[in-house]
């Protein structure tokens, strides 16, 4: 288990994270988005040993992860751009972590390359970027982590990689209870595959929940009226949206569903139809709330 | 699955370690090449040309005297190689330091911060040293002698503890800066000005108080923290070098060993998010910035006091505020540009005049300590009871005979360093009181003291400049060497006792096989007489007058200017070589009085029979 307690960052005067409190249960795949400049990045790096924290700790089952080389042995970091040297070729970096993670599983490494269906003998800088991030994946998965943090790990990735990267992920998470954090923008394929999700905004956490949760606390509803009803037929609800033509409106509320059906049903509508919010539209309401982008 | 399984601490060191020397193997065996083409092969195709022969090779001709030949041959190349390779691996094994990306590779792995340091560090002092012992092993090996494969092998030890202190001192560099530039400008800037700060700092007082000579301290004193340097002055090509191997051989490894100390614990304490920033830690960045402005403010205001003296002549006073003020505008440029070179503009350059200003303290409190003789340096002059031994001595002049230095008269009895010690008061009292070298206590700077160096015959067989050292019965040594004197009626009959002393020790250790000719003067130092053509190639003749000379000493002393009259003045020339092939040379004249009869009725005898 993940355990952030209190964990601020700095950079100079500039907070990066703000008091962080935060629980990720094993068997966890985490989605980890925010708007531009949240501190993903950061919060992923301060978990994986990169930086130290300027407050608070991280627990990686109850032991502060800092400087732990046995805890980070369990942990396996992807950046959002991954570094290759000049001469490296997967086999030559598959060397290094061989070296250092004594969980390195040789087979699998074989197994990987042939899934992704990439030379290993071939210099990984001239290979395109998404194949790059199959190479670093390759190589992630070949130290059987417990730990995966990932930042932007999608960019990059054709869709039948993507697959086969979700396919890798969830059979991980059920074969091995791998946790997985994984940080983004694309919010389509963290819904797809994240069970849990933190939204970050300037350092702060603005909602943390299950993702299904997180959806049902919006709602799209497509409603029309036989008569052009008054300016405040949707007084007391808390709508988000509201877009209209004629009669027919398209709204986006917040709240209970059922309240808000009750609600609607009450003004007579001639047509009312309830449709699942995405997570984008869930994550664009959140960070209004908070005064981001309106 | 749970993996329980862990390597140590130890064995992701290693793997580490192996994984880098791997990865720069091809720039290992460019450097195994390269030295052992600088060194070995070199050395090799030296000892065949000129041990070849008409008729084959003589090694055993060659070798007697190729000590030198051979340790030149090291020290040439090899050490810019060596310096070149170090530095280069040094900052490669340390790059993951100053970029982010590189950063979160190395960030990531599952090894303590020491454990990476240290395997870095081990990484890169291993590919730099061991082709160093590489080349000098081979090079040892084929010199054919056991001494000079001793010497080659103490010089590849001193050569291997530079690499070392280079590779450390690349390391906490690299820790205190956050970019790889940052990190090869400061690097070569320290190399430059530690060098030319030493100099500066010890030219200024050498040149302006009495006595001093910067020449007495070990060049080693200049490359403590310059690494290509201390190549050189360390090395064993002679004595030149004033060679202080102990010495140099503790401060190298100590000085390793404390960067070594302090880049673990500060590499500790560094935050990954510096990379492509500016300094982690500024201690580089203020250390350099010191050495550069007090060089910088001591140079320009030198330069810039001399410059307006040739226009306008100012006294002593006005000589210090120029070169006050001076300094000041010295210090504050170099701390501009120095400031521009590190932060790419000017942002916190008015914060930072803290640390100029801290340099133009230190700097006037030098330069007012230099000025006004170092704490009494100029009047120190021991008492004879506390002195156990006294020589005096022409410096530079070496004449060695049977392990002994005749141009060194050393002296343990009273009367004699007694006589010296007045000699000695009296320089210090004539350059105390000479009009214009004293002023408000402060030592003129545009016509100083030890001013150029000046050769002049002062007593008899004595040229300035002169040594004069003292053994002190509390173990201590006092030594001081004076370019000129500034009185020329330096008081010579109470060295009269020391004089004589030493003209017998001339004649009676220095063998006649080492007299290569005589020159004669009419009278007291007068012209020359044609005669001495005659003694000079006839070797017959020149041992008889040298046998003639000896007689005559022995049975009437030496010639007394108040007794006797001189009739001529012999001028003896020595030669020997040393154990390096070198040539010296050795004079002294010595005064015939007409109680010098055999060697008179000689030299009479000459002039009839031409």
């Amino acid at each position: 288990m993940i355990e952030i307690k209190n964990l601020t960052k700095k950079f100079d005067d500039t907070v990066a994270l703000n008091n962080l409190n935060c629980k990720i249960n094993p068997g966890t795949i985490m989605g980890l988005t925010g708007s531009n400049g949240s501190g993903k990045s950061t919060l992923l790096r301060t978990l994986s040993g990169v930086y130290a924290p300027d407050g608070g700790e991280i627990l990686i089952d109850e032991i502060n992860a800092f400087d732990d080389a046995k805890i980070k042995e369990q942990c396996f970091f992807i950046s959002d751009f991954p570094f290759f040297f000049n001469d490296s070729t997967l086999d030559k970096m598959a060397s290094l972590y061989r070296g250092m993670y004594a969980g390195w599983d040789e087979e699998h490494y074989k197994e990987l390359c042939s899934l992704f269906h990439l030379d290993s003998n071939k210099k990984i800088i001239l290979m395109s970027k998404g194949m790059q991030r199959q190479a670093s994946l390759i190589l992630a998965f070949s130290t059987r982590p417990k730990y995966l943090f990932l930042d932007e790990i999608f960019d990059g990735l054709d869709p039948v990689i993507r697959k086969t990267l979700k396919t890798l992920l969830i059979s991980e998470v059920s074969d091995n209870n791998l946790t997985c954090i994984i940080a983004s923008h694309n919010l389509r394929e963290i819904d797809d595959i994240c069970n849990n999700i933190i939204l970050l905004h300037q350092g702060n956490v603005v909602d943390s929940d299950d993702t299904d949760n997180i959806k049902n606390r919006i709602h799209k509803i497509q409603i029309a009226f036989n008569e052009t009803p008054g300016e405040d037929i949707f007084e007391g609800l808390d709508v988000q949206i509201l877009n209209h033509l004629g009669n027919y409106f398209s709204l986006m509320i917040k709240g209970d569903e059922d309240v808000i059906l009750d609600k609607l049903n009450s003004l007579n509508p001639a047509f009312i139809e309830v449709l699942p919010a995405t997570l984008e539209e869930a994550f664009i309401s959140e960070m209004e709330d908070v005064g981001y982008g309106k | 699955m749970e993996n329980n399984n862990v390597f140590s601490e130890k064995q992701k060191s290693i793997a580490l370690c192996k994984w880098l020397l791997k990865k720069y193997k091809p720039a290992m065996i460019a450097y195994w090449i390269l030295m052992l083409l600088a060194f070995p092969f070199v050395e090799l195709c030296a000892i065949l040309l000129n041990a070849k022969t008409n008729s084959g090779f003589d090694f055993s001709a060659y070798l007697d005297y190729a000590e030198v030949d051979l340790i030149l041959i090291q020290v040439s190349v090899t050490p810019l190689i060596a310096f070149i390779f170090s530095s280069i691996l040094a900052i490669l094994c340390f790059r993951f330091l100053h970029n982010k990306r590189l950063t979160d590779l190395f960030g990531g792995l599952p090894i303590s911060k020491k454990s990476m340091f240290l395997a870095c560090y081990f990484s890169a002092a291993v590919m730099s040293i061991v082709p160093v012992i590489g080349s000098g092993i081979v090079g040892a090996i084929i010199s054919f002698k056991i001494r000079f494969a001793l010497a080659i092998l103490l010089s590849t030890l001193k050569f291997s503890l530079v690499t070392l202190g280079n590779v450390s001192l690349i390391a906490f560099i690299s820790i205190c800066c956050g970019l790889t530039l940052d990190t090869i400008i400061s690097h070569l800037i320290l190399c430059i000005v530690y060098p030319l700060f030493i100099f500066i700092t010890l030219y200024f007082p050498s040149t302006i108080i009495p006595g001093m000579d910067m020449h007495q301290l070990p060049y080693n004193l200049y490359t403590l923290l310059c690494p290509l340097g201390a190549y050189y002055t360390g090395s064993e090509a002679s004595d030149l070098f004033l060679d202080h191997t102990v010495i140099f051989i503790i401060w190298w490894s100590a000085l390793s060993v404390i960067l070594t100390v302090l880049s673990t614990l500060l590499y500790k304490k560094r935050k990954a998010e510096v990379a492509q920033a500016g300094f982690a830690f500024s201690i580089v960045e203020k250390i350099i910035k010191f050495f550069a402005c007090f060089t910088g403010g001591l140079f320009v205001g030198y330069l810039i006091t001399f410059f307006f003296a040739v226009i306008h002549s100012f006294g002593i006073r006005g000589q210090y505020i120029f070169l006050g003020i001076d300094f000041i505008l010295g210090a504050l440029l170099v701390h501009f540009l120095i400031h521009l070179i590190f932060h790419k503009g000017l942002e916190g350059f008015k914060a930072s005049l803290k640390e100029c200003a801290i340099v133009v303290v230190v700097g006037f409190a030098y330069i007012i300590i230099a000025g006004s003789g170092l704490f009494g340096y100029v009047s120190q002059v021991p008492k004879a009871d506390d002195v156990k031994n006294i020589s005096i001595s022409e410096k530079y002049h070496k004449f060695t005979v049977n392990g002994k230095n005749i141009a060194e008269m050393k002296y343990s009895d009273k009367e004699s360093i007694e006589a010296l010690i007045s000699f000695h008061q009296e320089i210090v009292n004539d350059a105390n009181s000479y009009s214009g070298y004293n002023h408000y206590g402060l030592y003129n700077i545009l016509n100083p003291a030890n001013g150029f160096y000046y050769e002049s015959t002062f007593i008899d067989n004595w040229s300035f400049p002169i040594e004069i050292k003292y053994k002190l019965k509390n173990g201590r040594t006092i030594k001081r060497t004076y370019y000129y004197t500034y009185d020329d009626d330096i008081d010579t009959e109470q060295l009269s006792g020391v004089l004589a002393k030493r003209e017998k020790q001339v004649l009676y250790s220095i063998p006649k096989d080492n007299l290569e000719s005589i020159g004669i003067n009419k009278g007291r130092d007068g012209g020359s007489d044609d005669i001495d053509f005659y003694f000079s190639y006839n070797k017959n003749a020149k041992d008889k007058l040298y046998d003639a000379l000896l007689k005559d000493y022995t049975e009437n002393g030496p010639y007394d200017y108040k007794k006797n009259t001189c009739v001529y003045t012999i001028e003896l020339y020595y030669s020997n070589s040393t154990k390096y092939g070198e040539d010296n040379y050795f004079s002294y004249k010595i005064y015939i009085p007409d109680s010098f009869t055999n060697t008179l009725s000689l030299i009479g005898k000459a002039r009839r029979s031409l």
